[in-house]
């Protein structure tokens, strides 16, 4: 039985690396394609349509930065608690010492650097438009 | 009758030549202003003709929101190879924002026309946009760090 949870607990962690990479490349993929509309829209002109299209574009950045950023915040803690549940089985099995408990905080500094990334891209594709324009 | 025909006489007759120019002082590019604020260009208005000119009347094509006002409105008389000086109050819009901006100046007299035009820039301090960009990004950044920490608790 140990090794079915063992499997499903290792299924989760690369269900959940999996989500948190489409969270990622999705937030930074868009707010790079929305910077450069945007941009365009800024540098092309100051109709109304086009403040908001502008400001549409906007709206989509935040949302998805959000969305990404709560998801990555969820996949953090999800993956402190299946790695948590790992080490114990792992301590069960009196084979502990295979797993060095630093990896946790390795992961938690990764997951803060891909939000960080997240977020400033986002930041740049809200506040460049605004400066061209 | 003799003299006229030993020594014929040119009548030289002086073509009649109406030239109005309008040059903005000093020659720029572009000239700096600030919105909602009045600048004053000054222009020549010079008859480069040999016949007077009369009822120049300034006007001009300015963009949406801005004045421009002429200081003389308008001249009655122009005499050839004579030159005036003119005060143009050019007040930019209140919502203009960054950008160049042209101005048309127009002269219409009673024998002829002439035009004009300058660069207008502004581009001092953030614009109207800017701030708006900054107070979304605000925004943005303390709903970030609501989320961090509402989602963030391990």
């Amino acid at each position: 039985m140990i090794e079915r949870v063992h499997e499903h607990i290792i299924g989760e962690l690369n269900t959940n690396a999996r989500t948190d990479t489409i969270f990622v490349i999705t937030a930074i993929i868009l707010n790079l394609i929305t910077l450069g509309i945007n941009s365009g829209l800024a540098s092309s002109g100051a109709d109304t349509t086009q403040t908001i299209v502008m400001f549409t574009f906007v709206a989509l950045i935040i949302v998805v930065n959000f969305v990404s950023e709560i998801g990555l915040l969820r996949g953090r803690v999800m993956r402190k608690k299946l790695l948590d549940g790992l080490l114990k089985m792992y301590k069960d099995q009196g084979v502990e010492g295979y797993y060095d408990s630093s990896l946790l905080s390795d992961y938690s500094l990764r997951y803060n650097l891909f939000m960080l990334t997240v977020l400033f891209t986002g930041l740049i594709a809200i506040i460049i438009p605004f400066i061209i324009r | 009758m003799l003299s006229s025909l030993a020594l014929p006489s040119w009548t030289l007759a002086q073509e009649d030549r109406i030239d109005l120019s309008l040059r903005l002082l000093p020659d720029y590019y572009y000239r700096e202003v600030t919105p909602g604020q009045t600048t004053t260009l000054f222009m020549e208005i010079r008859n480069n003709g040999n016949q007077a000119i009369t009822g120049i009347r300034l006007d001009a094509n300015e963009p949406e929101g801005w004045t421009v006002e002429f200081e003389p409105g308008s001249i009655s008389y122009l005499g050839a190879g004579s030159s005036q000086t003119v005060d143009v109050n050019v007040t930019a819009g209140e919502k203009s924002t960054q950008g160049d901006y042209t101005v048309t100046i127009l002269a219409e007299a009673n024998e002829t026309r002439a035009a004009t035009s300058a660069v207008l820039r502004i581009e001092d301090g953030p614009s109207f946009w800017l701030w708006i960009g900054i107070g979304i990004v605000g925004l943005v950044i303390a709903g970030f760090v609501i989320v961090f920490l509402r989602f963030g608790r391990q």
